[in-house]
């Protein structure tokens, strides 16, 4: 286990250079920041300045190179535009996305694995209908339309919720309510064929043969076959919820990394992009592994393939 | 004569479905007593196995129902248990072999895992001697080095290995009945010979009685002492095994005889019935196995034939037979 953990590591490093540098060309090929900062007023000795203090007019490889060597050192570099270092803006902002991406997902694990287990014990029932309407309701509509038609009926129209920001717990009900259901109604659904799989298989006829109360056969026999697949899926459903944050937060006009990135590409801001790219895959790659040794530890011949 | 371990009298069962109503089991009585092997012979669909399932009340509901009858083991009528009573009967006093080895234990669990469960449940044992009695079951189903076994899991055992956990979890709380539903159906030829060879040894330290559910006339001249065959939910015929073989005395008995396969006779076409089952859905009137029947008569259309008994072992329902 611990040779499959440093093999993962090693292409995990091997995987963030190959996105350390598609990241940082393809910034670049976006445009040239120093037409948003020049004004037409400006000479041209003005201009080259700063440029210059920029880093500007070096070349894309030199540029490559020193962003590489700063990086290693935990030197994330300055804003262009804002000239602040990134590691204090991404400082001030990643717990405001934190507060929001934790709860989601913690939420949206919990509740998908309960309807769905539900869903498919009580297969065909009301209640399994219900679950399957509202997955359907849920990946059919798109989520950003849905987050301003609850901020228009709770919010505007009947006055329960704020509209943006997040001084007080009310405040999180609509933005962690859309990443939810940014992530709930696919994962719900798998959990829910997984579980009839299981609940048809042989060994549960067994289980019951047993003389087992119900409770054991679904919750120890049943789920933890039934985990296995979603719980693969889980790592893939990862950049959906930097995608939710990103459209949650610009919505609710949440002061998180989804509305700095967002705002940094329209700005060509590269340090800012490159850092908050950077630090998304590091998140998704290390999750990712996490997943995969919870994965090993749940179906043993895995975890003996890899012994 | 020992004693009667289980008695069947008069079991219906059927299948709530769209089409209709599903008589997949249609009248069927039978006994099994302490320390034999009853088998219960017949084609897919004839309704064996939902004869085991309606026995443990394992039916999947709510579309399987035991519509009338009885199931008494020794003594109580299981029908009229609560479901939890009917629970602690499940793996302690009744238990179950399944068919297919491969998919019938839980892949997550280790072996020692999975029987320690059931004497957990069933057994109120200290925990202490709780492994003790697990290698005990490894030992009654001849597996060797139990002690190691016990930590292994499925995926690390051979099929016939995987089948003989299979009996370990079923005989791990000393049941008074056995449903072997077809066990040796998915094994080698080899192992199959010493599976059965198995069941006897199990039934001679233990006294089960025994119910083997199979398809296969070769494995019931092995294991079974009496053997009652089963087509489209009934029991045709019910007799000691050595004289079924004998002296078959229902058409279709005859018939299911005769489709085995002899070494001794060379070059010769493998007998079939003609036909197939009739659906369960609408049974015509008359005798079930009348439209292949081969000596079929005229009032075995119209009729369904009463059960006629030849001896107190020997029943047959046949127009023919008087």
């Amino acid at each position: 286990m611990t040779r499959f953990i440093i093999v993962r590591i090693l292409q995990a490093i091997v995987a963030l250079i190959g996105i350390a540098v598609i990241v940082f060309f393809l910034v670049r090929v976006s445009g040239d920041p120093m037409a948003l900062i020049a004004s037409p007023n400006m000479s041209e000795e003005q201009y080259q300045k700063i440029k210059e203090s920029l880093g500007l007019d070096k070349s894309w490889g030199e540029q490559f190179w020193i962003y590489i060597k700063d990086m290693a050192r935990g030197d994330l570099g300055e804003s262009l535009i804002r000239e602040k270092p990134v590691t204090t803006m991404i400082g001030e902002s990643m717990p405001n996305t934190l507060k929001l991406t934790v709860p989601s997902f913690v939420l949206s694990m919990i509740l998908s694995f309960f309807l769905g287990v539900m869903a498919a014990i009580y297969r065909d029932s009301f209640w399994d209908q219900g679950v399957k309407f509202l997955a359907v309701l849920g990946q059919a509509l798109p989520v950003f339309w849905v987050a301003i038609m609850a901020v228009l009926i709770f919010s505007v129209y009947l006055e329960w919720l704020p509209v943006a920001g997040m001084s007080t717990p009310a405040h999180y009900i609509l933005p962690v309510g859309t990443m939810i259901l940014f992530m709930l109604p696919g994962m719900m659904r798998l959990v829910r064929s997984s579980m009839l799989d299981v609940l048809d298989s042989e060994y549960i006829k067994m289980a019951r043969i047993k003389g087992l109360p119900e409770r054991s056969v679904i919750w120890k026999h049943a789920l933890r076959n039934a985990l296995i697949t979603p719980l693969t899926i889980i790592g893939m459903l990862l950049p959906s919820l930097v995608l939710g944050a990103v459209i949650s937060e610009q919505i609710f006009n949440w002061p998180g990394m989804g509305t700095m990135i967002l705002q940094a590409t329209f700005e060509r801001d590269f340090p800012v992009v490159q850092s908050i790219t950077m630090l998304t895959a590091i998140l998704v790659l290390g999750i990712n592994l996490l997943v995969d040794i919870l994965y090993a530890y749940i179906d043993p011949q895995i975890r003996y393939q890899r012994a | 004569m020992s004693n009667i371990v289980l008695q069947v009298e008069n079991l219906h069962t059927s299948f709530f479905t769209r089409a209709g109503e599903v008589k997949a089991i249609d009248g069927v009585s039978f006994y099994v007593r302490e320390g034999e092997t009853f088998g219960i012979v017949g084609e897919s669909g004839c309704g064996k196995s939902v004869t085991g399932l309606s026995i443990l009340r394992l039916l999947p509901e709510p579309a399987g129902q035991v519509t009338e009858g009885k199931i008494i083991l020794e003594g109580k009528n299981l029908l009229e248990l609560s479901k939890k009573e009917m629970r602690a009967y499940r793996g302690k006093m009744i238990s179950m072999i399944l068919q297919d080895p491969m998919t019938s234990l839980n892949p997550v669990y280790t072996v020692g895992d999975q029987i320690a469960e059931s004497v957990r449940l069933h057994q109120d044992l200290p925990e202490n001697m709780v492994e003790a009695e697990v290698v005990s079951a490894l030992r009654l189903l001849r597996i060797p080095d139990p002690e190691m076994r016990i930590k292994e899991y499925p995926f690390q055992l051979s099929g016939g290995m995987r089948q003989r956990v299979v009996g370990a979890i079923a005989m791990s709380c000393r049941p008074r009945l056995l449903i072997a539903d077809e066990p040796t159906t998915a094994l080698d030829a080899t192992i199959q010979a010493q599976y059965i060879a198995l069941f006897e040894d199990i039934q001679a330290k233990t006294n089960v009685a025994i119910i083997f559910i199979t398809h296969d006339f070769g494995v019931v001249s092995r294991i079974c002492d009496r053997v009652g065959v089963m087509y489209a939910g009934k029991i045709l015929e019910t007799a000691p095994t050595r004289e079924i073989f004998k002296a078959p005395k229902h058409p279709y008995t005859a018939a299911l005889i005769n489709s085995v396969p002899q070494l001794d006779k060379k070059d010769e076409k493998l007998f079939s019935i003609e036909g197939q089952p009739p659906s369960l859905l609408n049974l015509p009137p008359g005798c079930r196995f009348y439209p292949r029947c081969t000596v079929s008569m005229d009032i075995c259309k119209e009729q369904e034939p009463p059960e006629v008994k030849l001896d107190d072992n020997h029943s047959v329902s046949c127009w023919r037979v008087k």
